[in-house]
């Protein structure tokens, strides 16, 4: 036991840079290297869909699928404000980005356990690899999103200036996405229970969601249900697309979320990024 | 000028999951360091106060039983693992081929895992395709190269792993119990290609237990036991002597537990 006095797991000094120096250049490497990432997400896409007639269309068939069911059930029993297509679109949409989000998230509670043969392997930044999780739900979305612009100009729905916002909206759900699936995937790293947690939670949150129903149909539960993160990052694409108009409170909640969960992901990823590789 | 230079690095592991005072052990059956409980969470003492000073054309072979710290301290050289204490400074490109089938996709076919190795050593696609087929002959997978890496044996991943590696020139090459897996034709190629590295300045460190591989590798030899440098120096001087503790062990294992 007297040999323990000299372990200080704590105090592991391998530099002498400072916690925000050695995160800004785990950053530049992470950038360096966006061959690699790029090459791995796109070598995950070609594999699961491998030997497959249809390929990566599966995606485009799955969601086409999933809305259709979901707008011949409840098409009938829902009072859409603006008539039945309105209610398919509003449906579309909000499957659209709903899928983007709970693809995040599912993939970020595994992420760190599926890339641990190259994490134990290779000295490369282990906060480079949500990279791949983000590439490869972002091409489930473009492959989704054609669908519903298809949707869109079959019912030949108008839409407006303010569908020009949804370019800022990606590229606030795209850094979003990344430092989210960070934050997730160390904590379900360390606590395994947590992954377990969140895809419970996002099973429920699909139902807590505008994504079928209509907010208006509900206002007291709204009142509650208004702090769900998962809806305002949904009315930041689908009001403009629909409604033409810009949801000024969603931006404003969505983008200072953004600044917490950056500032939780980083603070949490500094402070464990040395101990995670023991953690598998 | 390329070198990797360890100063009293220690390695303590947290045990995740082993934090009953019921389930702490003094040491686990394959010999591995000693668990040790602290502020209620377990530690493995994986290396305990390594230290090793490496410059260009050295070839350390560390040898030492399964659970001694080899792996384990050869993880630390490659800057996976942070140590506990103590420091590893590196000059150079490190390649590390760890274990069968780790840094490598196994839905993906050889070829695409080359570029993938490749992309990762910060390579564009124009410079790895100009290595691609000395990389595809030095493996002689031929027509296996365009299958998934899961359908290879080990030795055929093996030889994969080892032509990338080694083809990306790398100034500093970590390898962890490698030269043993596959045929004898291509250990010796594996060697020569070891050798030919040397010219280009590097650094090998081997990790095995097995004498022989390391008396042909190396030329220096660090015996690790239970995470603790037993002995450090010439290859046959170490080499005779762990093979005479082994033996001693071998004939009476009380009388060694004794001593030590």
């Amino acid at each position: 036991m007297n040999e323990l006095t000299r372990i200080q797991p704590e105090s592991a000094v391998s530099s002498n840079t400072s916690p925000v120096q050695t995160l800004l250049g785990e950053l530049k490497q992470t950038l360096s290297l966006h061959r690699f990432w790029l090459a791995f997400a796109w070598e995950d896409i070609k594999t699961s869909y491998r030997r497959t007639f249809f390929g990566v269309l599966w995606i485009t068939i799955t969601f086409l699928a999933f809305v259709g069911v979901k707008a011949l059930i409840f098409m009938p029993i829902m009072e859409s404000p603006r008539g039945p297509n309105y209610f398919i679109l509003y449906l579309t949409f909000g499957v659209l980005v709903w899928q983007f989000m709970n693809n995040i998230v599912n993939s970020a509670t595994t992420i760190f356990q599926g890339f641990e043969g190259w994490i134990r392997n290779d000295p490369i930044p282990i906060s480079g690899y949500p990279v791949i999780i983000v590439i490869r739900c972002l091409f489930n979305l473009l492959l989704t999103a054609i669908a519903a612009v298809a949707v869109l100009a079959f019912y030949r729905y108008p839409v407006g200036l303010a569908a020009l916002t949804l370019i800022p909206a990606l590229f606030l759900t795209i850094w979003t996405s990344y430092a989210v699936t960070l934050l997730i995937g160390v904590i379900s790293l360390r606590f395994r229970d947590f992954g377990q947690f969140m895809q419970t939670t996002m099973r429920v949150t699909f139902f807590l969601t505008p994504i079928f129903w209509f907010p208006e149909a509900l206002p007291n539960a709204m009142k509650y249900l208004w702090w769900n993160p998962f809806t305002h990052f949904l009315w930041l694409f689908r009001t403009p697309v629909l409604d033409n108009e810009i949801p000024v409170d969603s931006w404003i909640f969505t983008s200072v979320l953004a600044l917490i969960v950056t500032v939780l992901a980083f603070g949490l990823y500094a402070r464990f990024r040395k101990r995670m590789v023991f953690w598998f | 000028m390329v070198h990797l230079i360890a100063r009293d690095v220690t390695i303590a592991y947290p045990v995740i999951g082993l934090n009953k005072p019921e389930e702490r052990v003094s040491s686990d059956a394959s010999g591995r360091g000693d668990v040790v409980a602290r502020q209620k969470r377990s530690f493995i003492l994986a290396v305990d106060n390594f230290n090793v000073d490496l410059r260009a054309g050295a070839r350390l072979g560390i040898i030492g039983r399964n659970g001694s710290g080899k792996s384990t301290i050869l993880r630390a050289l490659a800057g996976i693992y942070t140590p506990t204490a103590g420091t590893v400074e590196t000059q150079g490109q490190i390649s590390s081929l760890l274990n069968v089938g780790l840094g490598t996709r196994a839905e993906s076919t050889g070829r695409q895992n080359i570029y993938l190795r490749g992309y990762m050593r910060g390579l564009n696609k124009d410079q790895i395709a100009e290595v691609e087929q000395e990389i595809i002959d030095f493996s002689e997978l031929g027509d296996f190269i365009d299958m998934p890496v899961r359908t290879y044996s080990s030795g055929m991943a093996m030889r994969l792993s080892f032509s990338i590696a080694t083809t990306f020139s790398p100034e500093i090459l970590l390898l962890d119990e490698w030269i043993g897996v596959g045929d004898r034709d291509f250990q010796e190629k594996a060697r020569d290609r070891m050798k030919s590295l040397l010219e280009f300045s590097g650094i090998t460190v081997l990790c095995s237990h097995n004498t022989r591989i390391i008396r042909e590798a190396c030329n220096r030899v660090i015996w690790l036991d239970k995470g603790r440098t037993m002995m450090d120096g010439a290859p046959e001087d170490v080499l005779a002597q762990y093979e005479n503790a082994r033996r001693i062990k071998r004939v009476n294992p009380k009388k060694l537990e004794n001593k030590a």
